[in-house]
């Protein structure tokens, strides 16, 4: 796996950002113990991660607790970073929903995925800007958000867990390069320190595309 | 007002919502959701629209928590369809035009209210008049809409 920088790396450049989250982690550890179901818990994703980032030009991979922070980078094409790093969420969903059915209910993992692209400072084995904070941003929205947001999707369109949400900008991607994701608006938010309404996407895996993709608008 | 603390912030989010609910009343709004420190409503009449919203921008002289803070009020008018259904957290309306007259809010300047040409051509003659010259503003996901501005400050 590839998550330290190489020396060529430029100081500033222009990734795509993944938030990863597990869903309730805190109350999982606090219920069935950190050393006996928690540490385990965050492990096995970090290896996930690493396992479906590893030739995807996942570049970044640091801990935020509860979950990880990832970037991806293409030397050739950022909207390529931003392409594989759906790619990779998606595929990191799958191996998680297999490892879930295969251990204790208390051991499943639960994700909350957002993805973004934007410049970023690199630091070493991590990333810092606006462009990042958005993302964590992106990563906060859940069902709960939607009384908050204009033109919203129905409350039961919106997954509790194991979902991907994507900024205009990734959304701008996915469309131009008609991407075998379907996308749906979620609606407009206001995303705190960032100024004026900002429409938020969830990314559908391919298999539910055609269900709700053509329901609403597509970004222009 | 980040550096006066959550009080303070929740005193003048309280009353700017207790306020505009009042004159969203007064004001035959139809509906209307607020979104942490602004609202979005609708109004089955384009010609309640720009009163209201100088009523809004009232608030910054006569309530106490709100004036001498430098704050200010951006709006914007639109007109068109759009779906208000009961949802599982009360009243909410849905459609482009909700996101059309989100993204010309953010092209307000405070003080300010950004009207759409479809909006102003169902306004009143005297409301008409008051409108700036046009403007042909490039919307996501909606394409080049004219616009005009009119200033709300208080006289």
């Amino acid at each position: 796996m590839a998550s330290s920088d190489s020396a060529a790396m430029p100081e500033v450049a222009t990734e795509a950002i993944v938030v990863v989250d597990l869903v309730e982690s805190t109350l999982t550890s606090n219920l069935f113990g950190w050393y006996a179901v928690g540490r385990q818990a965050i492990r096995d994703l970090r290896a996930l991660i690493g396992e479906v980032g590893e030739h995807r030009g996942l570049r970044c991979l640091r801990s935020t607790g509860d979950g990880y922070l990832l970037t991806f980078y293409d030397p050739q094409s950022a909207e390529q970073a931003a392409l594989r790093a759906v790619e990779a969420v998606f595929e990191l969903l799958n191996r998680v929903a297999h490892r879930n059915r295969e251990v204790p209910e208390e051991r499943a993992l639960n994700l909350r995925c957002a993805v973004h692209l934007g410049e970023v400072d690199i630091i070493s084995n991590d990333r810092e800007g606006p462009h990042v904070s958005l993302a964590f941003r992106l990563e906060e929205i859940s069902r709960a958000s939607l009384p908050a947001a204009l033109n919203p999707i129905p409350p039961e369109q919106f997954p509790l867990q194991n979902y991907v949400l994507c900024s205009e900008e990734v959304a701008g991607i996915l469309s131009r390069r008609a991407s075998r994701w379907g996308m749906v608006s979620i609606g407009l938010l206001k995303l705190k320190g960032f100024p004026g309404w900002r429409e938020v996407f969830r990314v559908l895996p391919e298999e539910h595309a055609s269900d709700l993709g053509e329901a609403r608008g597509r970004p222009g | 007002m980040a550096r006066e603390g959550d009080l303070v912030f929740s005193t003048v989010l309280h009353d700017f919502y207790e306020h505009s609910g009042r004159l969203s009343k007064e004001h035959g709004c139809t509906f209307i959701k607020f979104v942490g420190d602004g609202f979005l409503a609708a109004f089955a009449n384009a010609a309640d629209g720009l009163p209201f919203a100088r009523s809004i921008q009232s608030l910054l002289r006569i309530l106490p928590s709100l004036s001498g803070r430098g704050l200010g009020f951006r709006f914007s008018l639109h007109f068109g369809d759009c779906l208000c259904i009961e949802t599982s957290y009360g009243k909410d309306v849905f459609g482009n035009n909700i996101n059309l007259v989100a993204h010309l809010n953010d092209l307000a300047q405070p003080g300010q209210i950004v009207i759409s040409q479809a909006a102003l051509d169902r306004m009143p003659a005297e409301q008409q008049a008051l409108a700036g010259p046009g403007e042909a503003v490039p919307i996501k996901s909606a394409g080049e809409v004219q616009i005009h501005r009119i200033g709300l400050a208080a006289p």
